[in-house]
């Protein structure tokens, strides 16, 4: 007797390939993290920073045409700063309700057992779960830095060649916006392995973002000395998207983007491995 | 059946299978085959149920030994966990989620698109009585629908074997019903419904086929009078509540079979005996001679509660004295010594018994 003899309904269309399951688990995975009141306020905020450095740009645009020096307003650091004040204003909350949090939780409820009865690989598991986090978090990136720079081509551009060189800030922006997203979507989501307490993890992703970053930039007032940020994710993160936008620096900076950009990977790279670690060993895959 | 569509069909079989953590060993030299039918998993907590179930769902791989689901290595292999269903006994569901996008999420997973998978939730969810409740979120639902939720992502994709742990822990008469139901339909469809409990009236209710698993150890297979009757050394009681115990035991001691007799309260009379129906024949013979006036006639250990300690305890009395054939495992898989279905095995004394015969 088969399954179908009893009235069974016979599934006779094709299934998806397991390599289907990684959109399923994206989508899922946003779902999850678009639940998250953590997730939603800096999505419904985002655009408060663009209002005000818009309102700065109206100003000093005006300003500078009243007062007649002729010199045309340079927007990109107006831009840079923009990023520097998302990443800091907007990706913690994103990256702890969506991230931080996210393995700690599916390790509480033991819901693993259910995605893993399932064609469903860590891997595939790992990039839903990253994915939603770098998704929202390039939304608060991406969205207020194009409305930024539309305001900034369309009004105050005196001429074509300066509205050109301002719409060029969006591959700085795009590219900004994928190493930050990537980063801390893959640091936040690797932290929220390592222990089954959600509060935990949360805790540690802050302190992680904050107090290396306060101490680093404390020795560096004293010291001198710009090295320390070696310790400061965020420090570093500053350097790369510095290097992105082509931002004047201090002359006496040492960190550059090439001592960053290799400890970013290694941080993202160990991040990814050792939730998958966790996941297939602590954790019921093995 | 050709061969090869022999193997694909409907089965858990498990070689020498075994599983340790460390070391800690959680399962040890399994061999089984099961074919379509409820299959009960008894055995206490920490026994190796959830191991064993876990092996053949593919979520762990064997640290020695095979198992092979639908004539499929589970681990790892997307069309052998298209065939499986498994409700964990985690109560793991996010309580923001409804029953229907938590189902439709884990149908999607089975392969199938959007569409399909929403009705495939609504109608696995309806199955198992939660058609008016699978847009309300989880977190409203009592014990009871949470755990007829999972049973229906379990069940969303039609799996050829099903795979339950503890599927009525918590459960209301009511969703306790559905289940059971839905349970014995799909088996009776042709799946392979395994389920595991450590309470011994919820494999009664479904099924009489049962495994009993301890120390990691499959300690008996097969039917629950079956696995009696293979027991010879498993004395059986008879407890008798009479007016005149005494005048009724001095009766029936002489009887073949009889062991011996004691007195638990003060009108009862319990006999141990090899051959109950001779027994019960005796006691009602004697009853109507010696004009006994009997209240209550019982076995106590008619249940599978006093089988399943008399096997525990019996592989607990072998273990580490080399009677490692106190294990259903005794002898290797090869194919024809295995107990089909029906046929129960309780190691060494199964093998023995056998050689009699």
């Amino acid at each position: 007797m088969s399954v179908r003899d009893l009235g069974y309904r016979a599934y006779e269309g094709p299934r998806l390939p397991a390599s289907h399951n990684t959109w399923v688990m994206i989508r899922h995975s946003l779902r999850r993290a678009w639940a998250s009141w953590l997730v939603k306020l800096p999505i419904f905020f985002c655009l408060g920073t663009t209002i005000v450095l818009g309102i700065w740009y109206f100003a000093a645009t005006v300003f500078a045409a009243q007062s007649g020096s002729g010199e045309t307003f340079d927007a990109a650091p107006l831009v840079r700063n923009l990023v520097t004040a998302q990443m800091w204003l907007f990706l913690p909350f994103i990256t702890l309700g969506a991230g931080a949090g996210a393995i700690a939780q599916d390790a509480v409820h033991r819901a693993f057992q259910f995605y893993f009865a399932k064609p469903v690989t860590p891997i595939q598991y790992l990039i839903g779960r990253v994915s939603a986090v770098a998704f929202f978090s390039s939304l608060v990136l991406l969205i207020p830095g194009i409305l930024l720079i539309l305001i900034t081509v369309s009004y105050g551009a005196p001429t074509d060649e300066v509205r050109l060189e301002r719409a060029g800030y969006l591959l700085p922006l795009l590219l900004s916006t994928v190493v930050l997203s990537v980063v801390m979507a893959s640091v936040s989501v690797g932290l929220s392995s390592l222990a089954k307490s959600r509060a935990l993890t949360m805790s540690s992703w802050i302190l992680l973002l904050v107090v290396p970053h306060v101490i680093a930039g404390a020795i560096s007032l004293i010291a001198e000395t710009d090295w320390v940020f070696f310790a400061s994710m965020p420090g570093l993160l500053d350097v790369v998207v510095d290097a992105l936008f082509k931002s004047t620096r201090d002359p006496e900076a040492h960190l550059e983007w090439w001592h960053a950009a290799p400890v970013l990977a290694a941080l993202t790279g160990g991040s990814l491995y050792l939730a998958h670690w966790r996941l297939t060993r602590a954790e019921v895959i093995t | 059946m050709s061969q090869d569509a022999e193997e694909k069909a409907p089965s858990i079989r498990a070689v020498r299978l075994s599983k340790w953590y460390g070391r800690v060993t959680a399962l040890q030299d399994v061999s089984l085959h099961l074919e379509p039918g409820v299959w009960g998993l008894l055995g206490p907590n920490g026994s190796g149920k959830t191991t064993f179930l876990r092996l053949v769902a593919g979520q762990m791989r064997p640290s020695l030994g095979d198992v092979r689901v639908c004539g499929l290595r589970p681990f790892g292999n997307v069309d052998a966990l298209r065939r499986i269903g498994l409700c964990p006994e985690a109560d793991a569901m996010y309580d923001d989620l409804s029953a229907l996008e938590f189902v439709t999420s884990m149908a999607e997973l089975s392969g199938y698109s959007r569409k399909e998978s929403r009705e495939r939730a609504e109608a696995a969810l309806d199955a198992f009585g939660l058609k008016k409740a699978m847009e309300r979120r989880v977190g409203g639902y009592s014990r009871g629908m949470r755990q007829r939720a999972k049973l229906a992502q379990a069940v969303v994709h039609e799996p050829d074997v099903l795979l339950l742990d503890e599927p009525l822990t918590g459960t209301d008469p009511t969703s306790r019903a559905v289940i059971l139901e839905q349970l014995a339909k799909r088996a009776a469809a042709g799946a392979v419904v395994l389920f595991s409990t450590h309470v011994l009236h919820e494999v009664e209710a479904l099924t009489d086929r049962v495994l009993l698993i301890a120390r990691g150890q499959v300690v008996a297979q097969g039917r629950v009078h079956e696995i009696r009757d293979l027991l010879e050394e498993h004395p059986h009681h008879v407890q008798v509540v009479v007016d005149r115990p005494r005048e009724l035991a001095t009766a029936v001691l002489g009887e073949p079979g009889v062991l011996g007799v004691r007195f638990p309260a003060a009108h009862t009379v319990e006999f141990e005996t090899r051959e109950p129906d001779r027994t019960y024949a005796a006691i009602a013979k004697k009853a109507v001679e010696g004009k006994f006036h009997i209240t209550s006639l019982t076995s106590p250990d008619a249940t599978l509660e006093a089988l399943f300690h008399y096997l525990v305890e019996r592989s607990g009395r072998m273990a580490g004295t080399g009677a490692d054939a106190a294990s259903g495992s005794a002898t290797p898989y090869t194919g024809q010594n295995l107990a089909a279905p029906g046929k129960a095995t309780a190691g060494a004394k199964t093998s023995s018994k056998e050689a009699r015969r």
